[in-house]
């Protein structure tokens, strides 16, 4: 398994590159410089000022000289100031990090706890009514605009209930609040864009799940099992189940970056300080050293969930494991 | 074999109820014209946020425009968009899945190295991304969308053309001497259509969410052109006091995306072999 | 004569998709006491719905239309689920074709043949499988005990599968084409510990085969198995020697004898 790992990490490496490769391109894809929303913002900028500002960037040399100075800067973690306030990029998306993590984190273990069991279920009661309520119930997760829901849920829980706060994270009165009062105000406000975030994710698990299981069920051993008398429960619990899951653990480090992409959506609705917020104010504002930062990130995140998930898969197969 | 595919399909009741649905969504689009009463891009601002009522069947919007036209106008965004942008990415996933698996070695390396990578960017923020670099308007959130896409595709088709290329037919095709491109488009490509017509459905739906998604957030179709997405957009604005902006917009984009995943999922079962 | 195995009239049909289609036509045979029968016929036959409907294993697709299995009288279809997990296993155990996708690809071989001894309230200590190992004459239990199915090989595997199947020393074995999916030298090996182990722990088996030579080799009495049907039963010698139906006529008629030339191929 050691040299499976080596040779996926070794396989990561170009894969890095061609990363910073399209976030250069995609930085100069717009016609005009980058430069020019910060010059064209301000009348009073001579030409000279201008020049000065785009030779400060680079973006007078050649393409892959500019592409050079971009990678030097990567390596020391300097992506810039943003355009908006002129503070450094690491800086802005340090402070909003961990609360995009925290959202995200909190929907993973709800997908994870909720997803496996309903599968299961779905895949050992087949056609059954719990079957088909939960097929239903996927579709619908799959075929609904997830910030239509999110406004939906608002509105009946925020605005008609009253139950839970729509905006923030925390409530005004935060500092106030004991320990206690801190932990449980900040729960209120996670509720409603964490169980949005999870709804998609649920219904393309359980799904998986389902399938993997009833892959597994028509396995060979499982008849083996049965015939050596062991009880129902455990021939799925721990024959089947283990065997399901292995496909399973897989797509753990798939779905953290898929949150964290879609996040920006609800950090946007339910007004969260978060990274994915900072991502679109800053696409809305053409601030293109904060995308650029922010969309690296993404993409580096995603990388690591996808070696994640390579590797746990190598380590639960025993037959990968012990080659 | 087209028969048993035919004969399957009508048995289907998802893919029957999904084809329903979309029927009715196109036909709905090409008469707008005729099955709407007032102009979906002016509004008479004196009649601003009025709740349903017979005159404005799904009420008007913050600067008086009637909903249901707009809304009713706003299919043929979604539908054009959808089918547009999975034709790009169809075409661009079919092209490169196929060389890729037919060529293998370096070719097939270079591509795939190359759909890693784009994979690596969730595909919202990708296209978020690239939005933000160029102008936001119906033809670009096509390209973009369509651009970003056939990365999926691209797999499917290059896993089926390995499993197809070993086949005894397409071996005896090179025996007898024809040329590769023959090969591949007449020989190769019509056995891998089902799992492109299955993804391509699919894909339509999860193009029309991608573009609702992106107009909400307003980097998609601008107002005053109506798309579903834009018009949630008010509604969120106006949460407290105008439902009607949220529920409408909202319903038609489900039920749309769940009339293409129901017959792409039922087409699905059609032709998986293991239900014959 | 002490029939302790009986199936009466046994019909089973399989559904699939709207089409019913059927797997054994009331079929009847009984077993005594120590007999070795042999169910020999080709794909299709029907032979190993039959062993497998012997424990209730079928897969869900199949349906028993009718008959019923007596193991010393008492009707199988009619025990509850406890008693028939104490059967299965216990009484009557199975072991099956092919040994790599019949054992637990994710759990430790010591832990497949440990929870088989426990469920049937045997001794599960390490040194009872170090002695299910010895008797199926795998030697090296140090190594054997931690490993995954996948790194052991073919005839080790179906050692192990009849370790397990004998754990609880049941009275019936039954073994579904038990050395179809191994080298030919492995076979052998195979068979020869079959018929030590049936004197050793006084076996009644049923053998599914579709070779008449192993057959002819370690079965008494000899049932054979045409379309769903038994369309021939009795001792192995007399059938041999005088095959009253057509169909086991052909199939005798084409296993090859030693110096005999080949002359034309009976279609069966």
């Amino acid at each position: 398994m050691k040299t499976y790992i080596f040779r996926r990490l070794l396989l990561t490496i170009p894969v890095i590159f061609g990363i910073t490769v399209i976030t250069f391109l995609v930085m100069h894809l717009s016609p005009g410089k980058p430069t020019d929303v910060l010059t064209d913002m301000n009348q009073k900028i001579t030409t000279e000022a201008k020049q000065r500002l785009v030779t400060l960037y680079g973006l007078d040399k050649p393409f892959y000289v500019q592409y050079g100075m971009w990678l030097k800067r990567l390596a020391k973690f300097d992506f810039g100031k943003s355009f908006k306030d002129d503070r450094p990029v690491i800086k802005k998306i340090a402070e909003r990090l961990p609360v995009t993590l925290l959202l995200n984190f909190c929907s993973i273990i709800l997908i994870f706890a909720l997803a496996i069991p309903i599968g299961v279920f779905s895949a050992v009661k087949k056609d059954t009514l719990f079957d088909k309520i939960t097929t239903v119930t996927v579709f619908l997760g799959f075929s609904i605009p997830t910030f239509w829901l999110a406004i939906l849920l608002m509105i009946l829980f925020g605005v008609q209930l009253g139950w839970l706060p729509i905006s923030g994270f925390r409530s005004i009165n935060f500092d106030e609040l004991t320990i206690i009062g801190k932990l449980l105000d900040i729960l209120r406000h996670l509720v409603l864009p964490v169980l949005i975030s999870a709804f998609t994710g649920l219904a393309g698990l359980s799904r998986y799940t389902k399938s993997s299981m009833l892959e597994v069920l028509h396995q060979d051993y499982i008849r083996t099992a049965r015939a050596k008398g062991l009880p129902e429960n455990t021939v799925i619990f721990k024959h089947a189940l283990k065997n399901a899951l292995i496909p399973v653990v897989t797509i753990v480090g798939l779905t953290l970056p898929d949150l964290i992409g879609g996040s920006f959506i609800f950090e946007t609705i339910f007004a969260w300080p978060g990274m994915g917020r900072l991502g679109y104010e800053a696409i809305m504002s053409r601030d293109y050293p904060v995308i650029m930062c922010v969309g690296t990130i993404v993409a580096i995140l995603t990388l690591l969930g996808n070696l994640l998930a390579d590797i746990a898969y190598a380590y639960v197969d025993p037959r990968i494991r012990y080659k | 074999m087209l028969k048993i595919y035919l004969e399957k399909l009508l048995r289907n009741k998802l893919a029957i109820a999904g084809a329903v649905i979309i029927i009715v969504l196109v036909i709905i689009a090409i008469f707008a014209p005729v099955v709407t009463m007032h102009n979906p891009l002016e509004g008479n601002i004196l009649e601003r946020l009025q709740a349903p009522s017979k005159n404005h069947f799904l009420g008007t919007d913050e600067i008086g425009r009637d909903v249901f036209s707009r809304m009713i106008y706003g299919s043929r965004i979604s539908i054009s968009v959808g089918i547009i942008a999975v034709s790009i990415s169809l075409i661009i996933g079919t092209f490169l899945g196929l060389i890729s698996g037919y060529f293998g070695g370096k070719v097939d390396s270079i591509i795939m190295r190359f759909v890693d990578i784009m994979l690596c960017f969730p595909s919202f923020f990708l296209i978020l991304m690239v939005i933000a670099f160029l102008e936001p308007n119906i033809y670009n959130v096509m390209i973009v969308i369509g651009i970003t896409s056939w990365t999926g595709l691209a797999r499917l088709v290059r896993g089926e053309t390995l499993t197809i290329k070993e086949r005894d037919f397409i071996t005896a095709a090179r025996g007898l001497g024809l040329r590769k491109r023959r090969i591949i488009f007449v020989h190769i490509l019509p056995n891998v259509i089902s799992p492109i017509l299955v993804s391509s459905i699919l894909g339509v739906g999860a193009a029309i969410l991608t573009e609702s998604g992106l107009s909400f957030l307003g980097l998609g179709v601008q107002p005053p052109i109506p798309s579903w997405g834009n018009i949630l957009t008010s509604g969120k604005d106006y949460i407290h006091i105008a439902w009607w902006l949220s529920l409408f917009p909202g319903l038609a984009i489900l039920i749309t995306v769940l009339g293409w995943n129901l017959l792409g999922e039922g087409l699905r079962d059609v032709f998986d072999p293991r239900t014959n | 004569m002490d029939t302790i195995l009986e199936i009466k009239n046994l019909s089973v049909e399989y559904q699939v998709g709207k089409k019913i289609i059927p797997a054994l036509k009331n079929v009847s045979v009984s077993l005594n006491r120590n007999d070795s029968l042999g169910i020999i016929g080709e794909s299709g036959s029907g032979k190993s719905t039959l062993g497998l409907s012997i424990l209730d294993i079928l897969p869900k697709e199949a349906k028993i239309s009718s008959g019923e299995i007596l193991f010393h009288n008492q009707n199988i279809f009619r025990l509850n689920k406890k008693e028939l997990q104490n059967l299965r296993g216990g009484k009557i155990s199975v072991i099956f074709q092919d040994p790599l996708s019949s054992l637990n690809p994710v759990i430790k071989i010591s832990e497949q043949l440990r929870e088989t001894l426990k469920v049937h309230n045997e001794d599960s200590s390490d040194n009872k499988i170090k002695e299910l190992l010895e008797m199926v004459q795998l030697g090296n239990f140090d190594r054997i005990k931690n490993s995954y199915p996948h790194q052991l090989s073919g005839g080790m595997r179906q050692r192990i599968m009849i370790a397990q199947a004998l754990a609880s020393r049941p009275e019936i074995l039954i073994a579904d084409e038990p050395t179809t999916a191994l080298d030919v030298t492995i076979q052998k090996e195979i068979l020869e510990l079959l018929k030590k182990l049936i004197k050793e722990f006084d076996l009644t088996m049923i053998f599914i085969t579709h070779n008449f030579g192993i057959v002819y080799d370690i079965c008494s009495r000899i049932a054979v198995m045409y379309n769903g049907e038994i369309v021939e039963e009795g001792k192995t010698s007399e059938i041999m020697k005088i095959p009253k139906h057509p169909y086991t006529k052909a199939l005798i008629s084409v296993i090859p004898k030693a110096g005999q030339k080949v002359k034309k191929f009976n279609v069966i």
